[in-house]
């Protein structure tokens, strides 16, 4: 009795054990394979709401430094946003008057900004158009960015961007859009 | 036997420790995504509760300098330059410290109150966020047209008013449309904002428009709904967007108190003795002020010498001069050379010379019976409203760097007047042709410690020959009374005005010109913390 239970195991119990080893395995490797993939599919999501967030996130508070300025030559005010114009097409590329730091309240000086996208890079330009020197890199990777200037004080960004799947020739998409309320209105 | 056993156990164990494993390694991949995504959310929940902490603070410092100035308190205790204040939003606290920018010695006409607001936001005494803002108090020269209070509501010709600057009144408006005005080629009668903080009853918009003496001819349905080409006619390209009822009340200064002590230069008690008195204040030599005058004075002209401003001043039978290098140097009565940036007072053949220049602010505790001339640099000139004081404009009031008729390019040499009444001498000889030209910011008026509002700027005698008057500036009073006499629909006496706003007034006000209570936002930046950088 003993010598035959050390004689190890028999063909079928052999066969029946394999199979439901090959079973489970075969359960253990589509789920790997499912879980990496599901993984692979999350961080692609991930990096491509982590671009179109991170980008507003950037934005908006430069954005929030915008102001109206009076014109020195008619005294009227310029409105914070010059480009693009309120009610017209979303644009690419948004121009808005900000103070030069220090500031003086009594006589502030004001400067443009721009901030656009180009070749997927958004781009700040602190001051000279014409200079790219002084131009600061907000984000990379973006498809498009559309800004739409809703009010002298609201303006609406949309930011979307994708990446190509790993594998598939599928993409990864995130479209975010935001409302931006220049304070300047709340606090008159 | 046991050892058998164990050996055919230690297979099923192997396996799950292999199982386990696996899954484990599974759990590890999956649960790798979910800290990066929690740690984005959380960052971004915490920046945007800093951000309103903050913007709370500032919003607070904002209402409560407005408040203050509403009750004609300074924004903040005159005893110091800084004020905190603090408080909480949730489980955020926020600590706003209000700072007042003294005023640039090198430019003392522009006297307009400036402060700095920063806000900081604490989560357990750590500091996340602060929002810094600048602002300025607005002068009350940024209106066209300022009524305070009107018993039964201002009415308004539409066809003889133009109005092209912020409008406002502490009442409410009646507008006389007449028939046909709405297809008619006049331009609109006001062009920028009308702002009111009543309403009429029973109106869609505040306005009545419902004239005992004319039409009644609104520009809405019979439903309420506005009309809006017949909106743009009578407020111009906002159309009834331009129209506020139920405004914030603004109100009129009660005095000219701390004009007089601009214009004396000190905290020190102001001299009683009739006569000109430069506002010397702690010094010997060097004015720190303005001008103070004691007692009436039958005749003020204003006026330019080589590019230097001059002042005349004639109090009974003594006149005197004061002229301010304003541009070059001068020479004294004696031949000596007056440096630039000097003042001299000359009464009689004794002169004096003072170093620097006044704060273009001249201040008189009497009446001003007569005021004329050509403005040169930036001016206020006042007399004691709280005692009724008067001013008496006989002449045109004009400046020296705009050709007369043109609307000023800059506002190098704009000029405020402030009394209790602005009147207006009548002239038959000044005609829609040849007008009264005045270049200024015309404020009559002042409320009673009881709140009566009295004061407005109008003609001497309604009664006296029609006089035309054409104001570069703006107009603001307590209430306004008739302005003339009509017969058969046309005004036969009294005075008539084109008024043409000046917005330079509005960001470049006359020194020491009223306030209102109201904060003008000129910056407004975000910033992180040191403490709280890679949180």
């Amino acid at each position: 009795m003993r010598r035959l239970s050390l004689a190890g195991l028999t063909l079928g119990e052999t066969l029946v054990a394999s199979a439901v080893m090959a079973l489970l395995g075969t359960i253990l490797l589509r789920t790997y394979s499912l879980a990496y993939r599901s993984y692979q599919m999350n961080t692609g999501k991930l990096e491509v709401q982590q671009r179109t967030r991170t980008t507003l996130q950037r934005i908006t508070p430069i954005l929030y430094a915008a102001i109206p300025t009076a014109d020195s030559g008619t005294g009227h005010l310029q409105p914070a946003i010059l480009y693009p114009a309120v009610g017209s097409a979303p644009r690419s590329e948004i121009r808005f008057q900000v103070p030069v730091h220090p500031v003086d309240p009594r006589a502030p000086v004001y400067r443009v900004q721009r901030i656009w996208l180009q070749d997927g890079t958004v781009r700040l330009d602190q001051n000279t158009p014409s200079d790219p020197r002084d131009d600061r890199i907000l984000s990379q990777g973006l498809d498009s960015l559309e800004f739409l200037v809703l009010s002298d004080s609201t303006i609406q960004i949309t930011a979307k961007a994708r990446i190509p799947h790993f594998r598939s020739g599928e993409f990864h998409e995130s479209r975010l859009q935001t409302m931006v309320q220049l304070p300047f209105k709340a606090m008159r | 036997m046991s050892r058998i056993r164990t050996e055919r156990q230690g297979v099923a164990l192997l396996m799950a420790i292999m199982f386990l494993a696996a899954l484990f390694t599974l759990s590890l991949l999956l649960l790798a995504v979910l800290p990066l995504e929690m740690r984005a959310t959380g960052r971004q929940k915490l920046e945007t509760e800093a951000f309103y902490a903050a913007e709370a603070g500032v919003l607070h410092a904002l209402a409560w300098m407005e408040t203050r100035a509403s009750k004609g308190q300074p924004a903040i205790p005159s005893s110091s330059d800084k004020h905190k204040l603090s408080g909480s939003l949730a489980n955020w606290k926020w600590e706003a410290w209000i700072e007042k920018i003294p005023v640039n010695p090198s430019n003392p006409e522009d006297s307009r109150p400036a402060f700095t607001v920063r806000s900081t936001a604490f989560l357990d005494k750590t500091r996340y966020r602060s929002v810094s803002v600048a602002l300025c108090q607005e002068s009350m020269s940024r209106f066209a047209w300022f009524e305070e209070s009107g018993s039964e509501g201002l009415w308004i010709g539409a066809d003889s008013f133009q109005i092209d600057g912020p409008f406002h009144t502490n009442r409410f408006i009646q507008i006389n449309v007449p028939s046909g005005f709405y297809s008619s080629g006049k331009p609109p009668t006001f062009t920028q904002g009308v702002t009111m903080a009543g309403a009429a009853p029973n109106s869609p918009d505040g306005i009545n428009y419902n004239c005992p003496f004319g039409t009644n001819n609104p520009p809405y349905d019979s439903q309420g709904r506005p009309i809006e080409n017949r909106y743009r006619k009578l407020f111009g390209e906002g159309g009834s967007s331009n129209v506020l009822p139920r405004a914030k009340k603004i109100q009129l200064p009660s005095g000219a108190e701390n004009l007089a002590s601009e214009a004396w230069g000190s905290g020190l008690p102001p001299p009683t003795q009739v006569g000109v008195h430069p506002g010397l204040g702690s010094s010997s030599n060097r004015l720190e002020g303005g001008l103070y005058i004691v007692g009436d004075v039958n005749k003020m002209t204003l006026g330019v010498s080589g590019g230097n401003r001059t002042l005349s001043i004639t109090q009974g039978s003594t006149t005197v001069k004061v002229l301010e290098t304003l541009s070059g140097t001068a020479l004294a009565p004696d031949g000596s050379v007056i440096p630039k940036d000097s003042t001299m007072i000359q009464a009689g053949d004794e002169f004096k010379v003072y170093s620097g220049l006044t704060n273009g602010l001249v201040y008189c505790t009497g009446d001003i019976k007569s005021l004329s001339g050509v403005n040169r640099g930036k001016r206020t000139i006042a007399v004691d409203v709280a005692r009724d004081k008067d001013i008496t404009i006989t002449g045109d009031l004009t400046r020296a760097d705009t050709a007369v008729g043109q609307a000023p390019s800059g506002s190098r040499d704009s000029m405020g007047v402030v009394g209790h009444n602005i009147w207006i001498q009548n002239s038959a000889s000044f005609t829609e042709a040849n007008p009264l030209d005045i270049y200024a910011a015309l404020l009559g008026g002042r409320r009673g410690a009881d709140g009566k509002v009295s004061g407005y700027v109008g003609p001497t005698d309604v009664y006296g020959p029609l006089t035309r008057v054409r104001l570069f500036g703006g107009l603001m009073m307590g209430d306004k009374d008739t302005w003339g006499k009509y017969s058969g629909g046309s005004q036969y006496s009294g005075m008539t005005l084109e008024s043409r706003y000046d917005p330079h007034l509005a960001n470049n006000p006359p020194p020491y010109f009223p306030s209102i209570a109201k904060f003008r936002v000129v910056s407004y930046r975000e910033e992180h913390e040191q403490a709280a950088v890679g949180w």
